[in-house]
């Protein structure tokens, strides 16, 4: 078999696992992804007609910048975003899971070969995750958009359930995965993914995140994002900031404003909630002990019910504040038991018995507990209900590609890879034969 | 998707020797090496040792052998490994009384404590010597520590399938 002189132990593949939050990039075979690459990435409108006319008297010597604004810039990765620029907004290529904008994905690919594993497309397999439900045609694009953009030399697309449970050592289990802009509920049985039992749900960090903000602006918090923060003085706790607006920042976008107040809310979450083991009781919760969160202004408030309750929400939908549409959304409890009772009735117990907790926003504290508290209200009374979840913690956000590098870095894999000669000669419906 | 290891001949024809005739071993361990799978040890009923009735007991001290003798070969549950093991148990049914069964049990051992590539391989491989064992003939359970591998467990879950407490 021709893809057999690839993907041996010699020549290391590449894993690409892509999630509305980030792009893990990395070579198979190691511990952990080489690149995180988040997954939005600023585009900078061309400057109007008039002003390149007058850039252009003003620096007649520089042909080449000139020529350049007359195009949209692309900045990506976390240190380039980041950078306040007039006209620029920042665009996600990833919605719900799939792959929305070709050429942004496309560019960030180059990016991540660039810039982050530095090595020629050509000479490494590479082996893609992709979510449960993606379809068909997006299946094709990707395959040949590898192949004959990039000229890969053999190709694997792989479930990131599946590869999640894998990784785990498992070949059957009910994959919770719940990430940034939602949770899905993904049945695993004989290392296959059951499609037509998952259950997806748009709640996730994002949600986290806007409740925070929302909770922040009752409580009067001026959020001040980073970039426009040119200095600060020590403030006593509770006492307002003292802090100077940097000078001559440039006009810059909504879109970005937000995302540069999201990277604080996401901070805010990541070190400060909380959640409860069981629903919330209102006479516990005022017994929890409050923790201080310092703003990048200097501002510190001390936060204390609010930690766990703005959480609660994924288990509590009573608990979301308005705004967010609330139909039709399902919390991670319900979706597990949903997701579980589509599938066989044979199965189902071993599905209870092997949930297991994957994805960034299940790093909140408690929050496999608390799922596995919710769960035993809503499964039926006979099973044996154990969640499952790695313990460290960029193993389980990590799961679905470090699961892919192994899989990858096997001698044995070789037989399994796409090569080029078969995508030639089959063309891009061999993804389906392929990789089920 | 599987993960392309290979399994050896001899897998199948010790396993026919658990499942078939005169039903020579009692249990099978095999693991992966060289990125092949291969019968680590079979060891028969003789070696067991065992001198009281399998079906009195539900197959309790053969399985406790058998369970040392997994915890042993993986260091104290840290490496990964397959099993088969002859059950025999008695159950009580409806109409039959109780009744003697005989069931193969398949194994896929990852416990919690093996490394996160070990874990990989052995589970990504299982649709491999599952199929090469034949899956009509067995039931399979997957194991992550050593509760889940208790007799008690087993037996349970043997129960249920086949009784009706």
């Amino acid at each position: 078999m021709s893809g057999a002189v690839y993907g041996g132990d010699e020549v290391s593949g590449l894993v690409f696992d892509a999630g509305s939050q980030s792009f893990r990039v990395g070579f198979a075979g190691e511990e952990y992804p080489k690149g995180d690459i988040p997954s939005y990435i600023a585009i900078q409108e061309p400057e109007a007609d008039a002003d390149i006319e007058k850039g252009e008297a003003m620096e007649t010597d520089d042909n080449s910048k000139i020529q350049n604004k007359r195009e949209k810039n692309y900045f990506i990765g976390t240190t380039k975003i980041i950078v306040p620029r007039p006209r620029t907004t920042l665009e996600s290529f990833m919605k719900e899971g799939l792959i929305e904008d070709w050429d942004l994905f496309e560019k960030i690919v180059e990016h991540a070969y660039e810039n982050i594993l530095y090595s020629n497309p050509a000479e490494h397999p590479v082996l893609f995750s992709e979510s449960t439900w993606n379809d068909r045609a997006r299946r094709e694009k990707l395959t040949e958009l590898m192949f004959e953009k990039f000229q890969v030399p053999a190709y694997y697309l792989s479930k990131n359930a599946v590869l999640s449970c894998f990784a785990q050592g498992r070949t059957h289990g009910l994959m919770v995965d719940s990430g940034a802009t939602q949770t899905s509920v993904v049945p695993v049985f004989d290392g296959y993914a059951i499609t037509h039992a998952v259950v997806k749900c748009p709640i996730g960090g994002d949600i986290i995140t806007e409740q925070l903000a929302q909770m922040l602006d009752e409580q009067k918090v001026d959020l001040v994002p980073t970039y426009r923060i040119a200095g600060k003085e020590e403030v006593n706790e509770g006492d307002p900031p003292k802090w100077t607006e940097k000078k001559k920042l440039p006009e810059v976008t909504e879109s970005y404003d937000k995302f540069m107040k999201k990277m604080i809310l996401e901070d805010m979450s990541a070190s400060m909630l909380q959640l409860c083991d069981t629903n919330i009781e209102m006479d516990s919760v005022d017994k929890l002990p409050s923790t201080p969160y310092a703003f990048p202004n200097g501002y510190t408030k001390e936060f204390g019910a609010e930690r766990i309750k703005i959480p609660e929400c994924l288990f509590d939908l009573s608990y979301l504040k308005s705004e967010t549409k609330k139909d039709g959304l399902m919390t991670v409890a319900q979706m597990a038991a949903t997701s579980a009772s589509l599938a066989d009735i044979d199965i189902r117990p071993t599905l209870y018995s092997n949930v297991t907790v994957t994805g960034g926003n299940s790093l909140i504290l408690g929050f496999t507990e608390r799922l596995n508290y919710a769960l035993a209200t809503k499964c039926p009374p006979t099973v044996k209900l154990r969640v499952f979840y790695a313990p460290i913690h960029t193993e389980r956000k990590y799961g679905a590609w470090i699961g892919g590098s192994i899989l990858g870095s096997l001698g044995t894999f070789q037989q399994m890879w796409v090569s080029k000669a078969e995508y030639d000669e089959t063309g891009k419906v061999i993804v389906d034969k392929k990789c089920p | 998707m599987s993960s392309g290891v290979m399994v050896d001949p001899d897998v199948q024809t010790s396993f026919q020797k658990l499942s078939e005739g005169r039903k020579e071993y009692r249990y099978i361990i095999f693991k992966i090496e060289d990125n092949k799978v291969v019968v680590e040890s079979a060891v028969t009923q003789d070696q067991l040792e065992i001198t009281g009735d399998d079906y009195d007991d539900s197959s309790k001290a053969a399985f406790e052998k058998f369970v040392a003798d997994v915890k042993q070969r993986t260091d104290g549950l840290t490496d990964c490994r397959y099993a088969v093991f002859d059950f025999k148990f008695t159950c009580s049914r409806v109409g039959a009384g109780t009744s003697k069964m005989d069931k193969i049990v398949f194994l896929q051992i990852c416990p919690d404590g093996a490394s996160i590539k070990k874990k990989m391989v052995y589970a990504s491989s299982a649709a491999a010597i599952k199929t090469s064992l034949g899956t009509g003939k067995i039931l399979q359970f997957q194991v992550s520590d050593e509760a889940e591998m208790s007799h008690k467990e087993l037996l349970n879950k043997l129960g249920e399938k086949y009784g009706d407490h």
